[in-house]
């Protein structure tokens, strides 16, 4: 009866030292801090103020928040986040989870998904610039006289990921870029779509007239950038 | 009238010698009954830590009031050494400097050595000075397991004590303090690590002795 206990309690020992083991919980670094320096301006080299920049712990994960501050005057950020040591780090400006978002500028983030106990204690990001956002009316239609067309429409996401200097790699690029696919035929002439867009950022048009050969066509969005029409 | 004289004299004498007999040779101010010498006090009492620096203490938290535990020993009748133990919280009110913290639990166990000073029978005075190490529980709003930072408190204090009995005493202190902890970060290093406070506080005193020591 006695080897019982002991082998149950034993039992109840392992489990949780296992457990603890495999847990996915967020750890973070005892005795260290990161201190987190920029200069935040528009593509104008505006200086932004009031803008919200917060350090998380991985890309997905806006929840975790180790540290946050908004720019000051003339665009200075500086602030001090926590470390994780079983998790990476990313800087946000002007993340849409804060409530001082910001939805007329862009969302940036610098990612470095390195997981490791020994991070450095300052990351001067120098100056960083958020593109404004514009709203962009999108329009393609099919003429008369086509038959059919296949259409990739790419263009860059309101928010933008950046590696740490030499860590590019570890960046997975396609997050920066969407695509859209459709096809323009008799039963859908016609294509509409409204977007949010950085400017300066373009939008590729891939076309395929009459499973002819592809071609392609570029438009920056500028700040008077406001419908865009095709006739293909 | 010489007889009246001599006997008045004899008279002091002898009251004086009974007197010497009542108070013994070796009884200190210190002792509120002389015949019963102090030999050991307790105190638990309530403080309120304030920051005085421009540091993260005191610039980003709001304390809770804390409480203390000393005990202190007469190795002299005035002076005494002793040990404590110490225990607040803190709300971080600013993360902005520190880091997502949400709260912290400070707990200091120390050693000190104090001057103990009767002024009369009632009122008596308590210098000290002390060193502690300081530990720091640290809470993470999205992450279940708090992580710890540590380091070293240097502390006066002064304490003005009542007694109301031979046993038990009430007092008000005063304990300025530096706190050294250890966190690594260049930029930030003198705001994250070096901190003034001070702990303003009242308790009581629990006064036991050598009976006829």
């Amino acid at each position: 009866m006695r080897k019982n206990y002991v082998a149950a309690i034993a039992m109840v020992f392992l489990i949780q030292f296992f457990s603890s083991c495999n847990s996915d919980d967020v750890l973070v670094t005892e005795n260290k801090r990161t201190a987190i320096f920029a200069t935040l301006v528009d593509s104008n080299d505006v200086a932004l103020h009031d803008i919200p920049v917060n350090v998380t712990t991985n890309i997905a994960e806006d929840y975790n928040i180790l540290g946050a501050s908004i720019s000051k005057a003339g665009g200075s950020v500086d602030f001090v986040s926590l470390v994780s040591y079983n998790r990476g780090i990313v800087v946000n400006f002007n993340p849409p989870s804060s409530s001082d978002y910001d939805s007329n500028f862009m969302t940036l983030s610098y990612v470095d998904q390195r997981e490791f106990m020994d991070r450095e204690e300052r990351i001067d990001l120098d100056v960083v610039k958020l593109s404004p956002m514009q709203d962009v009316n999108i329009r393609m239609n099919r003429l008369p006289e086509t038959n059919s067309v296949e259409l990739q429409l790419q263009y860059y996401n309101a928010r933008q990921l950046i590696a740490f200097d030499g860590y590019a790699d570890l960046l997975p690029e396609f997050q920066n870029i969407k695509n859209d696919y459709l096809r323009l035929d008799e039963e859908n002439p016609s294509f509409e779509k409204s977007l949010r867009l950085p400017v300066g950022s373009p939008v590729k048009i891939f076309y395929s007239v009459n499973d002819g050969d592809e071609k392609d066509s570029t438009i920056m969005v500028t700040s008077t950038t406001s419908s865009v029409n095709l006739e293909f | 009238m010489k007889n009246i004289i001599l006997l008045a004299f004899l008279f002091s004498i002898s009251l004086v010698n009974a007197q010497q007999e009542q108070v013994p040779q070796n009884a200190h101010r210190n002792s509120y009954n002389p015949e019963d010498p102090e030999t050991v006090f307790f105190g638990l009492s309530f403080y309120f830590p304030n920051g005085l620096s421009d540091s993260s203490l005191g610039n980003d938290y709001t304390f809770d009031a804390g409480i203390q535990f000393e005990v202190n020993v007469f190795i002299t009748p005035q002076f005494v050494a002793g040990v404590y133990g110490k225990w607040h919280e803190g709300e971080v009110s600013n993360i902005e400097k520190i880091g997502n913290i949400s709260e912290s639990n400070f707990s200091e166990y120390g050693l000190s050595l104090g001057y103990y000073q009767a002024i009369n029978r009632e009122f008596n005075y308590f210098i000290t000075a002390s060193i502690g190490g300081v530990s720091v529980r640290n809470t993470v709003p999205f992450s279940p397991d708090s992580f710890r930072e540590n380091g070293t408190s240097y502390k006066v204090g002064g304490e003005l004590g009542y007694r109301f009995n031979q046993t038990i005493a009430f007092f008000a202190k005063v304990s300025p303090y530096y706190l050294n902890l250890d966190i690594e970060n260049t930029a930030y290093n003198d705001y994250l690590n070096n901190h003034f406070l001070v702990d303003v506080g009242f308790g009581l005193r629990v006064h036991l002795h050598n009976p006829n020591g």
